[in-house]
Protein backbone atom coordinates (compact mmCIF):
# COMPACT_ATOMS: atom_id res chain seq x y z
CA UNK A 1 0.00 0.00 0.00
CA UNK A 2 2.69 2.26 0.84
CA UNK A 3 4.16 1.56 -2.57
CA UNK A 4 1.05 2.14 -4.20
CA UNK A 5 0.46 5.48 -2.45
CA UNK A 6 4.43 6.44 -3.14
CA UNK A 7 3.90 5.84 -6.45
CA UNK A 8 0.56 7.94 -6.57
CA UNK A 9 2.37 10.86 -5.23
CA UNK A 10 4.54 10.47 -6.79
CA UNK A 11 3.06 10.87 -10.02
CA UNK A 12 1.07 13.98 -8.52
CA UNK A 13 4.40 15.52 -8.02
CA UNK A 14 5.30 14.55 -11.63
CA UNK A 15 1.86 16.34 -13.47
CA UNK A 16 1.77 19.10 -11.14
CA UNK A 17 4.17 21.23 -13.20
CA UNK A 18 3.18 19.57 -16.37
CA UNK A 19 -0.52 19.96 -16.12
CA UNK A 20 0.09 23.77 -14.84
CA UNK A 21 2.15 24.24 -18.41
CA UNK A 22 -0.85 22.75 -20.84
CA UNK A 23 -3.51 24.62 -18.56
CA UNK A 24 -1.77 27.88 -18.98
CA UNK A 25 -1.53 27.31 -22.73
CA UNK A 26 -4.82 26.90 -23.19
CA UNK A 27 -6.35 29.45 -21.42
CA UNK A 28 -3.76 31.49 -23.18
CA UNK A 29 -4.96 30.56 -26.54
CA UNK A 30 -8.45 30.92 -25.55
CA UNK A 31 -7.80 34.35 -24.39
CA UNK A 32 -6.02 35.41 -27.99
CA UNK A 33 -8.85 34.23 -29.89
CA UNK A 34 -11.79 36.23 -27.30
CA UNK A 35 -10.29 38.50 -25.57
CA UNK A 36 -7.41 39.87 -27.85
CA UNK A 37 -4.48 38.64 -26.05
CA UNK A 38 -1.29 39.28 -28.19
CA UNK A 39 -0.26 35.33 -28.98
CA UNK A 40 3.30 37.14 -28.02
CA UNK A 41 2.11 36.86 -24.56
CA UNK A 42 0.20 34.93 -21.63
CA UNK A 43 2.57 31.48 -21.70
CA UNK A 44 1.24 29.70 -24.33
CA UNK A 45 4.66 29.54 -26.84
CA UNK A 46 3.11 31.70 -29.54
CA UNK A 47 6.10 34.03 -29.41
CA UNK A 48 8.19 34.16 -33.02
CA UNK A 49 4.98 32.87 -34.52
CA UNK A 50 3.47 35.87 -35.41
CA UNK A 51 3.65 39.44 -36.11
CA UNK A 52 1.21 40.65 -33.93
CA UNK A 53 2.65 41.35 -30.40
CA UNK A 54 1.73 44.73 -28.10
CA UNK A 55 4.30 46.49 -29.84
CA UNK A 56 3.26 46.46 -33.11
CA UNK A 57 0.16 47.47 -31.89
CA UNK A 58 -0.66 51.06 -31.36
CA UNK A 59 -3.46 53.33 -29.78
CA UNK A 60 -5.27 56.61 -30.41
CA UNK A 61 -7.19 58.30 -27.84
CA UNK A 62 -9.47 61.56 -28.24
CA UNK A 63 -11.24 63.22 -26.08
CA UNK A 64 -15.27 64.54 -27.00
CA UNK A 65 -17.10 67.60 -27.01
CA UNK A 66 -20.18 68.81 -28.79
CA UNK A 67 -18.53 69.22 -32.53
CA UNK A 68 -14.55 68.29 -31.65
CA UNK A 69 -12.75 65.88 -31.32
CA UNK A 70 -9.28 66.57 -30.19
CA UNK A 71 -6.20 63.41 -29.83
CA UNK A 72 -4.68 63.75 -26.46
CA UNK A 73 -1.06 62.13 -26.19
CA UNK A 74 -1.10 60.04 -22.91
CA UNK A 75 1.39 60.98 -20.56
CA UNK A 76 4.69 59.23 -19.51
CA UNK A 77 3.48 58.24 -16.52
CA UNK A 78 0.57 55.88 -17.95
CA UNK A 79 3.28 53.75 -20.39
CA UNK A 80 3.54 50.72 -18.52
CA UNK A 81 -0.50 50.63 -18.10
CA UNK A 82 -0.93 51.21 -22.32
CA UNK A 83 1.54 48.51 -22.48
CA UNK A 84 -0.49 45.76 -20.76
CA UNK A 85 -3.40 47.29 -22.92
CA UNK A 86 -2.31 46.54 -26.02
CA UNK A 87 -0.89 43.65 -25.15
CA UNK A 88 -4.14 42.95 -23.78
CA UNK A 89 -7.06 44.96 -24.52
CA UNK A 90 -9.86 44.22 -22.09
CA UNK A 91 -13.03 46.38 -21.03
CA UNK A 92 -11.45 46.72 -17.56
CA UNK A 93 -8.13 48.19 -19.04
CA UNK A 94 -9.68 50.53 -21.61
CA UNK A 95 -11.85 51.55 -19.13
CA UNK A 96 -9.12 52.62 -16.13
CA UNK A 97 -7.36 54.42 -19.26
CA UNK A 98 -10.25 56.60 -20.10
CA UNK A 99 -10.32 57.44 -16.71
CA UNK A 100 -6.86 58.28 -16.54
CA UNK A 101 -7.11 60.08 -19.70
CA UNK A 102 -10.43 62.56 -18.38
CA UNK A 103 -7.80 64.42 -16.67
CA UNK A 104 -5.42 65.44 -18.97
CA UNK A 105 -6.15 69.30 -19.79
CA UNK A 106 -6.84 69.93 -23.08
CA UNK A 107 -6.50 73.78 -24.66
CA UNK A 108 -10.68 73.64 -25.83
CA UNK A 109 -13.69 74.83 -23.23
CA UNK A 110 -15.97 73.08 -21.94
CA UNK A 111 -16.30 70.08 -20.02
CA UNK A 112 -15.39 67.00 -22.24
CA UNK A 113 -18.39 64.58 -23.02
CA UNK A 114 -16.75 61.47 -23.37
CA UNK A 115 -13.06 60.00 -23.91
CA UNK A 116 -12.95 57.69 -27.07
CA UNK A 117 -9.71 54.91 -27.38
CA UNK A 118 -8.95 53.50 -31.04
CA UNK A 119 -6.62 49.83 -30.36
CA UNK A 120 -5.09 49.54 -33.27
CA UNK A 121 -3.83 46.30 -34.94
CA UNK A 122 -1.49 45.92 -38.18
CA UNK A 123 -1.25 43.66 -40.53
CA UNK A 124 0.90 43.09 -43.74
CA UNK A 125 -0.59 41.68 -46.97
CA UNK A 126 1.15 38.35 -48.11
CA UNK A 127 2.54 39.76 -51.62
CA UNK A 128 4.04 43.17 -51.04
CA UNK A 129 3.98 43.56 -47.13
CA UNK A 130 2.00 46.60 -47.57
CA UNK A 131 1.12 47.17 -43.80
CA UNK A 132 -2.93 47.79 -43.16
CA UNK A 133 -4.01 48.82 -39.99
CA UNK A 134 -7.84 47.76 -38.47
CA UNK A 135 -9.62 48.92 -35.16
CA UNK A 136 -8.99 45.74 -32.77
CA UNK A 137 -10.99 46.83 -29.73
CA UNK A 138 -12.60 50.16 -28.89
CA UNK A 139 -14.02 52.09 -26.30
CA UNK A 140 -15.79 55.55 -26.16
CA UNK A 141 -16.55 56.26 -22.46
CA UNK A 142 -19.35 59.26 -21.60
CA UNK A 143 -17.79 61.26 -18.43
CA UNK A 144 -20.26 61.83 -15.98
CA UNK A 145 -19.85 65.61 -14.72
CA UNK A 146 -20.91 66.54 -11.09
CA UNK A 147 -24.00 69.14 -10.90
CA UNK B 1 41.29 18.40 -17.39
CA UNK B 2 40.48 15.02 -16.46
CA UNK B 3 39.48 15.60 -13.11
CA UNK B 4 37.29 18.23 -13.75
CA UNK B 5 35.68 15.54 -17.10
CA UNK B 6 35.13 12.56 -14.54
CA UNK B 7 33.62 15.27 -12.20
CA UNK B 8 31.22 16.33 -15.44
CA UNK B 9 30.45 12.61 -16.03
CA UNK B 10 29.97 11.59 -12.36
CA UNK B 11 27.78 14.30 -11.23
CA UNK B 12 23.72 13.49 -11.18
CA UNK B 13 21.63 15.36 -13.88
CA UNK B 14 19.65 16.74 -11.23
CA UNK B 15 22.56 18.51 -9.80
CA UNK B 16 23.81 19.66 -13.31
CA UNK B 17 20.54 21.01 -14.33
CA UNK B 18 20.35 22.90 -11.08
CA UNK B 19 23.68 24.55 -11.24
CA UNK B 20 23.28 25.53 -15.06
CA UNK B 21 19.56 26.78 -13.56
CA UNK B 22 21.36 28.92 -10.92
CA UNK B 23 24.26 30.57 -13.22
CA UNK B 24 21.84 31.30 -15.86
CA UNK B 25 19.82 33.20 -13.46
CA UNK B 26 23.07 34.86 -12.61
CA UNK B 27 23.80 35.67 -15.92
CA UNK B 28 20.48 36.82 -17.36
CA UNK B 29 18.63 38.38 -14.02
CA UNK B 30 15.22 38.60 -14.21
CA UNK B 31 12.27 40.51 -12.77
CA UNK B 32 11.81 44.34 -11.02
CA UNK B 33 13.87 45.15 -8.67
CA UNK B 34 12.01 43.74 -5.24
CA UNK B 35 12.01 40.55 -7.18
CA UNK B 36 15.78 40.53 -8.85
CA UNK B 37 17.65 41.31 -5.39
CA UNK B 38 16.11 37.69 -3.97
CA UNK B 39 16.23 35.74 -6.86
CA UNK B 40 19.96 36.65 -7.35
CA UNK B 41 20.72 36.13 -3.87
CA UNK B 42 19.13 32.81 -4.03
CA UNK B 43 21.05 32.03 -6.99
CA UNK B 44 24.35 32.81 -5.61
CA UNK B 45 23.51 30.99 -2.50
CA UNK B 46 22.57 27.72 -4.72
CA UNK B 47 26.22 28.11 -6.02
CA UNK B 48 28.37 29.12 -3.60
CA UNK B 49 27.05 27.16 -0.27
CA UNK B 50 27.87 23.59 -0.32
CA UNK B 51 24.57 21.82 0.69
CA UNK B 52 22.07 24.52 -0.51
CA UNK B 53 21.86 23.35 -3.72
CA UNK B 54 19.41 20.51 -2.68
CA UNK B 55 17.40 22.38 -0.38
CA UNK B 56 13.83 22.50 -1.60
CA UNK B 57 13.35 26.16 0.20
CA UNK B 58 15.89 27.27 -2.05
CA UNK B 59 13.91 26.19 -5.09
CA UNK B 60 10.65 26.66 -3.41
CA UNK B 61 11.89 30.73 -2.82
CA UNK B 62 12.99 30.67 -6.82
CA UNK B 63 9.40 29.03 -8.34
CA UNK B 64 7.63 31.61 -5.67
CA UNK B 65 9.88 35.03 -7.11
CA UNK B 66 9.46 33.35 -10.48
CA UNK B 67 5.58 32.69 -10.48
CA UNK B 68 4.78 36.26 -8.80
CA UNK B 69 6.82 38.20 -10.99
CA UNK B 70 4.66 36.07 -13.73
CA UNK B 71 1.52 37.04 -11.90
CA UNK B 72 2.44 40.61 -11.21
CA UNK B 73 3.71 41.34 -14.60
CA UNK B 74 0.45 40.18 -16.31
CA UNK B 75 -0.16 40.12 -19.53
CA UNK B 76 3.26 41.10 -20.59
CA UNK B 77 5.80 38.35 -19.28
CA UNK B 78 6.93 36.28 -21.93
CA UNK B 79 7.52 32.23 -23.02
CA UNK B 80 10.66 32.93 -20.71
CA UNK B 81 9.00 33.62 -17.64
CA UNK B 82 6.45 31.02 -17.93
CA UNK B 83 9.01 28.27 -18.31
CA UNK B 84 11.65 29.40 -15.47
CA UNK B 85 8.68 29.14 -13.25
CA UNK B 86 7.86 25.91 -14.42
CA UNK B 87 11.38 24.65 -14.13
CA UNK B 88 11.99 25.90 -10.72
CA UNK B 89 8.62 24.51 -9.63
CA UNK B 90 9.77 21.01 -11.08
CA UNK B 91 13.54 21.61 -9.95
CA UNK B 92 11.85 22.10 -5.90
CA UNK B 93 9.30 18.97 -6.75
CA UNK B 94 12.44 16.43 -7.57
CA UNK B 95 13.49 17.77 -3.73
CA UNK B 96 11.00 15.58 -2.25
CA UNK B 97 11.57 12.45 -4.82
CA UNK B 98 13.21 9.09 -3.98
CA UNK B 99 15.02 9.46 -7.08
CA UNK B 100 15.70 13.01 -7.93
CA UNK B 101 17.64 12.44 -11.38
CA UNK B 102 14.69 9.88 -12.47
CA UNK B 103 12.31 12.58 -11.38
CA UNK B 104 13.81 15.36 -13.04
CA UNK B 105 14.84 13.98 -16.15
CA UNK B 106 10.86 12.78 -16.83
CA UNK B 107 9.93 16.61 -16.41
CA UNK B 108 12.80 18.19 -18.17
CA UNK B 109 11.62 15.93 -21.07
CA UNK B 110 8.09 16.12 -20.92
CA UNK B 111 8.11 20.46 -20.80
CA UNK B 112 10.66 20.53 -23.78
CA UNK B 113 8.55 18.37 -25.20
CA UNK B 114 5.37 20.35 -24.69
CA UNK B 115 7.38 23.94 -24.79
CA UNK B 116 7.67 22.90 -28.67
CA UNK B 117 4.55 21.30 -29.24
CA UNK B 118 2.49 24.40 -28.45
CA UNK B 119 5.16 26.86 -30.46
CA UNK B 120 4.96 24.13 -33.61
CA UNK B 121 0.88 24.22 -32.81
CA UNK B 122 1.20 28.25 -33.11
CA UNK B 123 3.56 27.95 -36.17
CA UNK B 124 1.72 25.77 -37.82
CA UNK B 125 -2.01 26.17 -37.37
CA UNK B 126 -2.82 29.35 -35.30
CA UNK B 127 -0.76 32.37 -36.98
CA UNK B 128 -1.46 32.54 -40.52
CA UNK B 129 1.26 34.64 -41.27
CA UNK B 130 4.19 32.00 -40.06
CA UNK B 131 3.21 29.37 -42.70
CA UNK B 132 2.98 31.77 -45.79
CA UNK B 133 6.93 33.24 -45.00
CA UNK B 134 5.14 36.51 -44.17
CA UNK B 135 6.64 36.43 -40.23
CA UNK B 136 10.56 35.92 -41.05
CA UNK B 137 10.16 38.04 -44.16
CA UNK B 138 8.89 41.48 -41.86
CA UNK B 139 10.63 40.25 -39.06
CA UNK B 140 14.56 40.05 -41.03
CA UNK B 141 13.72 43.45 -42.17
CA UNK B 142 12.44 45.45 -39.25
CA UNK B 143 14.09 43.47 -36.33
CA UNK B 144 17.87 45.04 -35.66
CA UNK B 145 18.76 42.08 -33.93
CA UNK B 146 18.43 40.36 -37.08
CA UNK B 147 20.39 43.15 -39.44
CA UNK B 148 23.25 41.55 -39.29
CA UNK B 149 21.99 37.91 -40.41
CA UNK B 150 20.18 39.55 -43.48
CA UNK B 151 22.79 41.32 -44.52
CA UNK B 152 25.16 37.93 -44.41
CA UNK B 153 22.84 35.46 -45.39
CA UNK B 154 20.14 37.58 -47.56
CA UNK B 155 22.75 39.24 -49.54
CA UNK B 156 21.12 42.61 -48.56
CA UNK B 157 23.14 46.74 -48.18
CA UNK B 158 21.97 48.55 -45.44
CA UNK B 159 20.46 51.36 -47.52
CA UNK B 160 17.91 48.17 -48.73
CA UNK B 161 17.26 47.41 -45.60
CA UNK B 162 16.50 50.76 -44.53
CA UNK B 163 14.28 51.11 -47.65
CA UNK B 164 12.31 48.09 -46.61
CA UNK B 165 11.83 49.34 -42.81
CA UNK B 166 10.40 52.47 -44.08
CA UNK B 167 8.29 50.65 -46.75
CA UNK B 168 6.91 48.29 -43.87
CA UNK B 169 6.45 50.41 -41.21
CA UNK B 170 4.78 53.46 -42.74
CA UNK B 171 1.70 54.38 -40.73
CA UNK B 172 -1.74 54.51 -42.00
CA UNK B 173 -5.17 54.12 -40.26
CA UNK B 174 -7.92 52.89 -42.05
CA UNK B 175 -6.79 54.10 -45.13
CA UNK B 176 -5.10 52.06 -48.21
CA UNK B 177 -1.14 52.42 -48.98
CA UNK B 178 0.49 51.37 -52.23
CA UNK B 179 2.63 48.61 -52.02
CA UNK B 180 6.42 49.38 -52.57
CA UNK B 181 8.82 47.64 -54.49
CA UNK B 182 11.71 48.17 -51.55
CA UNK B 183 9.36 46.51 -49.29
CA UNK B 184 10.40 43.19 -51.01
CA UNK B 185 14.16 43.31 -51.51
CA UNK B 186 15.78 40.67 -53.43
CA UNK B 187 14.87 36.83 -54.80
CA UNK B 188 17.75 35.64 -52.42
CA UNK B 189 15.99 37.31 -49.44
CA UNK B 190 12.44 36.04 -50.18
CA UNK B 191 14.14 32.31 -50.36
CA UNK B 192 15.93 32.72 -47.25
CA UNK B 193 12.53 33.84 -45.38
CA UNK B 194 10.57 30.76 -46.97
CA UNK B 195 13.72 28.36 -45.80
CA UNK B 196 13.81 30.08 -42.27
CA UNK B 197 10.00 29.52 -41.90
CA UNK B 198 10.46 25.51 -43.26
CA UNK B 199 13.27 25.09 -41.61
CA UNK B 200 12.27 26.17 -37.62
CA UNK B 201 8.68 24.31 -38.37
CA UNK B 202 10.66 21.24 -39.21
CA UNK B 203 13.24 21.12 -36.31
CA UNK B 204 10.23 22.47 -33.87
CA UNK B 205 8.11 19.89 -35.27
CA UNK B 206 10.87 17.06 -34.57
CA UNK B 207 11.70 17.94 -31.27
CA UNK B 208 8.31 17.49 -30.39
CA UNK B 209 8.20 14.57 -31.37
CA UNK B 210 11.81 13.22 -29.96
CA UNK B 211 10.89 14.47 -26.81
CA UNK B 212 7.41 12.78 -26.45
CA UNK B 213 7.95 9.85 -27.77
CA UNK B 214 9.66 7.33 -25.28
CA UNK B 215 12.95 6.94 -24.12
CA UNK B 216 13.95 4.35 -26.14
CA UNK B 217 18.15 4.70 -26.98
CA UNK B 218 17.25 5.92 -30.42
CA UNK B 219 14.71 8.60 -29.71
CA UNK B 220 16.83 9.83 -26.38
CA UNK B 221 20.06 10.46 -28.44
CA UNK B 222 18.28 12.36 -31.74
CA UNK B 223 16.01 14.42 -29.36
CA UNK B 224 19.58 15.50 -27.60
CA UNK B 225 21.02 16.08 -31.01
CA UNK B 226 17.97 18.21 -32.58
CA UNK B 227 18.23 20.41 -29.02
CA UNK B 228 21.80 21.07 -29.12
CA UNK B 229 21.44 21.63 -33.09
CA UNK B 230 18.22 24.09 -32.32
CA UNK B 231 20.33 25.83 -29.45
CA UNK B 232 23.51 26.42 -31.65
CA UNK B 233 21.72 27.87 -35.23
CA UNK B 234 18.58 29.78 -33.28
CA UNK B 235 20.53 31.64 -30.75
CA UNK B 236 23.40 32.53 -32.56
CA UNK B 237 20.90 34.87 -34.52
CA UNK B 238 18.04 35.60 -31.95
CA UNK B 239 19.85 36.45 -28.77
CA UNK B 240 17.34 35.38 -26.57
CA UNK B 241 19.61 33.68 -24.64
CA UNK B 242 18.46 33.15 -20.98
CA UNK B 243 15.29 30.55 -22.93
CA UNK B 244 18.10 28.85 -24.73
CA UNK B 245 19.90 28.38 -21.39
CA UNK B 246 16.85 26.80 -19.94
CA UNK B 247 16.12 24.54 -22.28
CA UNK B 248 19.65 23.55 -22.54
CA UNK B 249 19.32 23.02 -18.29
CA UNK B 250 15.89 21.05 -19.02
CA UNK B 251 18.37 18.80 -21.66
CA UNK B 252 21.12 18.29 -19.34
CA UNK B 253 18.52 17.27 -17.13
CA UNK B 254 17.66 13.91 -19.01
CA UNK B 255 20.79 13.25 -19.79
CA UNK B 256 22.40 10.54 -17.31
CA UNK B 257 25.51 9.70 -16.29
CA UNK B 258 27.92 8.06 -19.05
CA UNK B 259 27.07 10.19 -21.42
CA UNK B 260 29.97 12.22 -20.68
CA UNK B 261 30.09 13.55 -24.67
CA UNK B 262 26.48 14.39 -24.68
CA UNK B 263 26.75 16.22 -21.17
CA UNK B 264 29.68 18.33 -22.72
CA UNK B 265 28.08 18.92 -26.06
CA UNK B 266 24.80 20.52 -23.78
CA UNK B 267 27.50 22.48 -21.47
CA UNK B 268 29.32 23.37 -24.30
CA UNK B 269 26.28 24.85 -25.96
CA UNK B 270 25.50 27.07 -22.60
CA UNK B 271 28.89 29.01 -23.31
CA UNK B 272 28.66 29.52 -27.09
CA UNK B 273 25.21 30.78 -25.90
CA UNK B 274 26.99 32.97 -23.97
CA UNK B 275 29.56 33.82 -26.26
CA UNK B 276 27.06 34.67 -29.52
CA UNK B 277 25.45 37.05 -26.52
CA UNK B 278 28.88 38.87 -25.29
CA UNK B 279 30.56 38.99 -28.59
CA UNK B 280 28.50 40.82 -32.08
CA UNK B 281 30.48 37.99 -34.74
CA UNK B 282 28.26 38.13 -36.96
CA UNK B 283 28.78 42.63 -37.31
CA UNK B 284 32.57 40.81 -37.52
CA UNK B 285 31.90 38.75 -40.26
CA UNK B 286 30.08 41.63 -42.30
CA UNK B 287 32.36 43.95 -41.58
CA UNK B 288 35.07 41.72 -42.62
CA UNK B 289 33.21 40.71 -46.14
CA UNK B 290 33.37 44.35 -46.38
CA UNK B 291 29.78 45.09 -46.78
CA UNK B 292 29.55 47.74 -44.81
Amino acid sequence: MDLISDGIKERSLLALPIVLLVVTALFQIALTHYSALSPWSGGGFGMFSTLDHGSRRHLHAFVLRPGLRREVIPPEALAEEIQRLLTHPTAARLRFLAKALATVPTPDHGPAEAIQIQVWQTQFDTKTLTPASQILRELVMRIETEN
Amino acid sequence: MTRILHRVEAAGSADLASRLTLLALLLHPVGHSSIRFWILGLAGAGLLIPNFLRRPALWGGLAFLTGSRVVSDWPLSDNHAFLLSYWCLAITLSCYAEDRDRFLAILGRWLIALVFGFSTLWKLVLAPDFIDGTFFRVTLLVDPRFESFTRLAGGLSLEQIEAARYAIERHVDGGTLKGVAAAVPSFRFERLALALTAWTLTIEFALTLAFSWGRSHGTSRLGDVLLIFFCVSTYSVATVEGFGWLLISMGIAQCGPGRMRTRLAFLATFVLILFYREVPWLAWIVTGAGRI
